[in-house]
């Protein structure tokens, strides 16, 4: 290519995105629609944070980033497909804890590999699991919860959201943390799950905080604790489990963006900005409850230790997907 | 008594003003747009258009995606009356004898009382949700794992009777759907059935695939089967609208498919197509002649249609009153409440009075626009049918194909969907019918997850499903039901067994 028309080229970009030195691949890029993998159906939790955060790069660059829904497995499809695509920074997917850091020890044949198949991009949400009982549950506090699980070994039931989830390991992980023994009843997601935890038909129910909200703030249910090692800006009143008396646990969802393996280095690092910058906006801050600033090394780095995290506690339960 | 009608009141105040009253329209036209078209539903659609909602306040855009919710499910009977296509997952069941009416020449009134049946059941269901609307969503938390398993059981009871003539074939079948319903993940030990090592399998195999293979496409491959046939489906559309003897053979069915949806609709537990597939069971059951049932019989089209708008409308209740949303599309409208920093609950009738009567006014205002908006069309669409089958029977594949890919943007589906059009093709060669087949299909999955977490949940006893009043008086039905069939049938063979039934 004629050398004066390319530095043209990003004179050019240069003045009217005012974009700092970049490499000529990256001056033209996005010069088609990115496809943007959400590997769960229109409408779930997924969708939904995809979505925003699609709408705002749209509507503030003017790029065309397009959400395919790719449902199947939970979430190992849309990630698989995105693994195969062509690392052109044309292909992005919405991934989270399940499908990065819980899939491998828990499916026995993952066609991908989460690690070497993944360019992290950016975090873009980070939330924790809620410890919820009935209003009429006599447990006030997580200390009742666990006190009356020691007296009445494998008793008290744990309804979760599924197998393997977050939800499930979390609960499972904490059985060893603070020593008890409850029995664990699966549904197929909370919906399914919350007319037996708000009439008391399960002793707690382990969910995240955005499906648990609607009722604990109507008062049918009541939050004894959260996982996350921070408390939640939704309830600033109510405990996480690491000051309840268990130092250092932490059990979260997250969610973020990340592009197939081999993504070309400057393509990642102004989609990093450009989400970046997404995030910052404080009409998206205020829907993703709470602001998380973690780039592609710090992602890479959490993908990895939280699936370790994970892979202890699946080994010793036996926990299938 | 008094408050409600005066919160009723507040509630045409709102959903009639001019800018509720235009969303309403625009969010009805758009569902029954959708519903028609193969492959969007309206999922979706409000998918697609919830981050447009966060401009518009709380009330018009629930009334907005209640509108397409609910107009969907008219719409998705024009499809699967016309092109034996179920449009929506809930019309598969309208499918089985709507279609035979249009291939009869009656696809006119087939479409009317579908609409004229919706109709009724949205003005009675929305009834039920302004003056039960708490007391059902408290009903509705009383079902538990015991209470769904024996609903299950009582359901696939009455399927014994859905059969048309031999018995063994239709348990046979109800046999193969359950055999299908295995097929994935299994919600209680997490381990994956029958997937063959095929991540898509790991769901299971979808509804609208199942349902759309074996009717829509084995129906074309046995036509094709038939070479000298007529080109259209009848030379004539002889009526464009129903006749009295229509009407009143409809108006009983509809108002029982009311009842049903109504109370299937306010429980979170229960699929949608169960609604309509009980509805069409009860109305064979208690048929004088259960054969027509499968050829064009306007009661299959009546309760099935009445029974998925009454649910389309009482899911609402679950959904408002406790923040329990029953279907995807209900958890879309339930997150886009919370978005809108609305807290949907007990007290949200009395916190957001507007919000909540405003939205049952509104189903009243969206079902007499569905109405005024869909008989015009009868016409039109009944006039489709006289397209000849070389036309009709590419554009019926093609859609189909569309429809299923777009579920999950997986070819898988398109695979699945076409391996059950084969099957649906043998079946139809052996006689068997598929109706059986999809309600073991649907119930059966329900009917596993429920036992095994009753027991679970119960310490492994048994005694939970007599010891809770509401899953002793199902069994104690579905009880009475065998008895008065198997017992008889014994005696004097089946023929008699069915009268009997009824009479118990």
């Amino acid at each position: 290519m004629n050398r004066r028309v390319t530095l043209a080229a990003v004179a050019a970009t240069l003045a009217l995105a005012t974009v700092p030195g970049l490499a000529q691949a990256q001056a033209d890029y996005p010069d088609k629609p990115i496809r943007f993998i959400v590997p769960f159906p229109p409408g779930g939790g997924t969708d939904v944070l995809s979505r925003i955060v699609t709408d705002k790069l749209n509507s503030t660059l003017g790029w065309k980033v397009v959400v395919e829904n790719k449902a199947g497995a939970g979430g190992t499809v849309g990630l698989d497909a995105a693994a195969k695509a062509k690392p052109d920074g044309y292909t992005l997917v919405m991934a989270q804890t399940s499908n990065l850091s819980i899939a491998p020890s828990v499916m026995s044949a993952l066609p991908y590999d989460p690690v070497k198949n993944f360019t992290p991009i950016r975090l873009v949400a980070s939330i924790p699991t809620v410890i919820v009982v009935s209003a009429n549950s006599p447990f006030k506090t997580l200390a009742d919860l666990v006190a009356a699980a020691k007296a009445n070994p494998g008793k008290l039931l744990f309804a979760s959201p599924g197998n393997a989830t977050v939800a499930h390991l979390t609960g499972t992980y904490f059985q060893k943390v603070a020593g008890i023994k409850y029995t664990h009843v699966p549904y197929k997601g909370t919906a399914q799950a919350l007319p037996d935890v708000i009439s008391g038909r399960a002793s707690f129910f382990m969910a995240s905080i955005e499906s648990a909200l609607a009722p604990v703030k109507s008062g049918q249910l009541r939050a004894l604790a959260v996982t996350s090692l921070k408390r939640s800006p939704h309830w600033p009143d109510v405990p996480t489990v690491a000051e309840s008396g268990y130092p250092g646990f932490e059990a979260i969802t997250w969610f973020g963006v990340a592009a197939p393996a081999g993504t070309p280095e400057a393509i990642v690092a102004r989609l990093d900005k450009e989400i970046a910058k997404v995030l910052d906006a404080p009409e998206v801050e205020a829907r993703l409850n709470g602001k998380v600033d973690v780039g592609p090394a710090a992602f890479a780095a959490l993908i990895k230790s939280d699936a370790e995290k994970w892979a202890v506690v699946v080994k010793e339960n036996g926990i299938k997907k | 008594m008094h408050d409600v009608l005066s919160h009723l009141a507040l509630g045409f105040s709102v959903a009639l003003s001019l800018k509720n009253f235009a969303y309403c329209f625009l969010g009805v036209f758009l569902g029954t747009l959708i519903g028609v078209l193969p492959g969007v539903g309206p999922l979706v659609t409000i998918a697609m258009l919830l981050p447009i909602t966060f401009g518009l306040d709380p009330v018009s855009s629930l009334i907005m995606l209640a509108g397409i919710f609910y107009g969907a499910q008219y719409g998705g009977s024009t499809t699967a009356i016309l092109v034996n296509m179920p449009g929506e997952v809930s019309s598969a069941v309208t499918a089985i004898d709507g279609y035979q009416m249009a291939r009869q020449g009656r696809a006119g009134p087939a479409l009317a009382v579908a609409a004229l049946s919706s109709f009724v059941a949205g003005i009675i269901s929305t009834i039920v949700v302004a003056f039960f609307g708490p007391l059902v969503g408290q009903w509705a938390l009383e079902f538990g794992a015991a209470e769904y398993f024996s609903l299950m059981v009582m359901g696939l009871v009455f399927s014994a009777v859905l059969a048309h003539g031999d018995l063994v074939k239709s348990l046979a079948m109800v046999l193969v759907g359950l055999m299908f319903g295995l097929v994935g993940t299994d919600v209680t030990s997490g381990m994956p059935r029958f997937s063959f090592g095929i991540a898509e399998l790991l769901d299971g195999i979808g509804f609208t695939v199942v349902a759309v293979g074996l009717f829509a496409v084995a129906e074309i491959v046995q036509n094709l089967a038939q070479t000298e046939k007529v080109e259209v489906f009848s030379k004539d559309v002889k009526d464009l609208m129903p006749t009295w003897a229509d009407i009143k053979a409809s108006t009983w069915p509809a108002l029982r498919g009311t009842v049903l949806g109504s109370l299937f609709g306010a429980l979170p537990g229960i699929t949608a197509s169960v609604a309509s597939f009980s509805a069409y069971m009860l109305e064979k059951k208690l048929a004088k002649d259960p054969s027509r049932f499968g050829h064009g019989a306007i009661e299959g089209v009546a309760a099935p249609e009445a029974a998925n708008n009454a649910a389309a409308q009482t899911h609402f209740i679950p959904t408002l009153t406790l923040g329990i949303p029953a279907t995807a599309v209900m958890a879309l409208v339930l997150g886009a409440l919370t978005m809108q920093g609305i807290q949907p609950g007990p007290q949200v009738m009395t916190s957001r009075p507007e919000l909540f009567w405003g939205l049952v006014a509104s189903f009243v205002v969206g079902n007499v626009l569905l109405l005024v908006l869909n008989l015009p069309l009868v016409g039109l669409w009944a006039r489709l049918t006289q397209v000849p089958y070389r036309w009709l029977f590419p554009a019926i594949i093609v859609f189909a194909t569309i429809g299923n890919y777009s579920l999950n943007n997986s070819a898988m589906d398109v695979y699945l969907c076409a391996g059950a059009g084969v099957l649906g093709y043998v079946f139809a060669k052996l006689d068997c019918q598929p109706a059986p087949l999809i309600l073991g299909y649907v119930l059966g999955p329900m009917l596993e997850e429920n036992l095994r977490r009753a027991l679970l949940m119960n310490e492994g006893s048994f005694s939970v499903f007599v010891s809770r009043p509401i899953s002793l008086v199902f069994l104690g039905i579905s009880f009475v039901l065998l008895a008065a069939m198997v017992v008889p049938s014994l005696r004097r063979g089946r023929e008699r067994a069915t009268e009997d039934g009824d009479a118990g």
